[in-house]
């Protein structure tokens, strides 16, 4: 296809799962497929057949103080990283033309490798205790309210649905966890 | 040994933050930059590590912001080293200089016998 074209593609990833979209953007990327815009579900993809990109995501509280925010995506720059986007204000695509055998990381040791992994962890951890929490809040009322009708049908389905992504979350927090043992051992 | 000991070893990317900032205030890149010089080429810090250490450094108060001087743009911060990251960076290379004096003795008594 010609340069210019653009595609749409599904992909969608998880938390933990972050270093499998910088390796499918990156072999996108490879294939002269370049994200235009991060989405968390779909990416839409535009041809460029002149460069190759490696792909990072960061995660970071910052996004909000707008000075904070221009110092740290200077600092990126200044490094090479250029900024794709965000997805959610705190994943934050850099990408960087490849040349040669240059290394591509935005952690060079372990201890700050480990502090990255424990923020993700510390925001799965969060929201997973406060979905709890309303998780049995809104089930007392449920039960207290429309046991036996056909509410109750629905709401049962909707409550084991709920259940299932907070379960998703502290899947996540275990994962890195695990991550970051993994991170020592290393 | 814990990440949280106060006098425990300092990280090299840490050490050399600290090490790089005795000339006098710098910003990120410049800090990489001279980090680079220094160890010839070795160590470079990454860009995520940096922005990582440059916030707990100054959570440690060990550096703290800068005025940026008018010749540089506005969107770097600048950072200088405080008496607390002095003293961190002496008992660092204090400690270096226990391991290495230990290191050349007991190397030393080998070859001697």
């Amino acid at each position: 296809m010609a340069n210019g074209a653009r595609v749409k593609k599904r992909h969608t990833w998880l938390s933990w799962n972050y270093r499998e979209e910088e390796k499918w953007l990156t072999e996108q990327s490879a294939a002269g497929w370049h994200v235009v815009k991060p989405n968390a579900f779909s990416q839409e993809l535009e041809k460029d057949d002149s460069v190759r990109y490696v792909y990072r995501i960061d995660y970071q509280h910052n996004s909000r103080n707008k000075a904070d925010f221009a110092d740290y995506l200077q600092l990126y720059a200044d490094d090479g990283w250029e900024y794709v986007g965000t997805v959610s204000g705190m994943w934050h695509y850099f990408r960087k033309a490849r040349k040669g055998d240059e290394t591509y990381e935005l952690y060079t040791d372990r201890s700050s490798l480990k502090s990255f992994y424990r923020k993700i962890q510390g925001t799965l951890g969060v929201i997973g205790l406060v979905n709890l929490v309303l998780f049995i809040v809104n089930g007392k009322s449920l039960v207290s309210r429309y046991s036996g009708g056909w509410l109750w049908t629905l709401g049962l389905a909707g409550m084991a649905l709920y259940a299932a992504l907070i379960g998703l979350l502290f899947y996540g927090y275990a994962r890195m966890g695990r991550m970051i043992k993994q991170a020592d051992a290393d | 040994m814990s990440d949280r000991n106060e006098n425990g070893p300092l990280t090299e990317a840490f050490y050399y933050i600290l090490l790089s900032l005795y000339p006098g205030p710098a910003h990120g890149y410049g800090i990489m930059q001279v980090i680079e010089q220094m160890s010839s080429g070795r160590v470079h810090v990454g860009a995520g590590t940096l922005y990582t250490a440059l916030n707990s450094l100054l959570g440690k108060k060990w550096i703290e912001n800068a005025p940026t001087p008018e010749s540089t743009d506005a969107r770097r911060k600048m950072y200088a080293i405080t008496e607390a990251g002095r003293l961190a960076a002496e008992a660092e290379m204090n400690r270096l200089e226990e391991l290495l004096r230990n290191g050349r003795k007991m190397t030393a008594s080998r070859e001697g016998l």
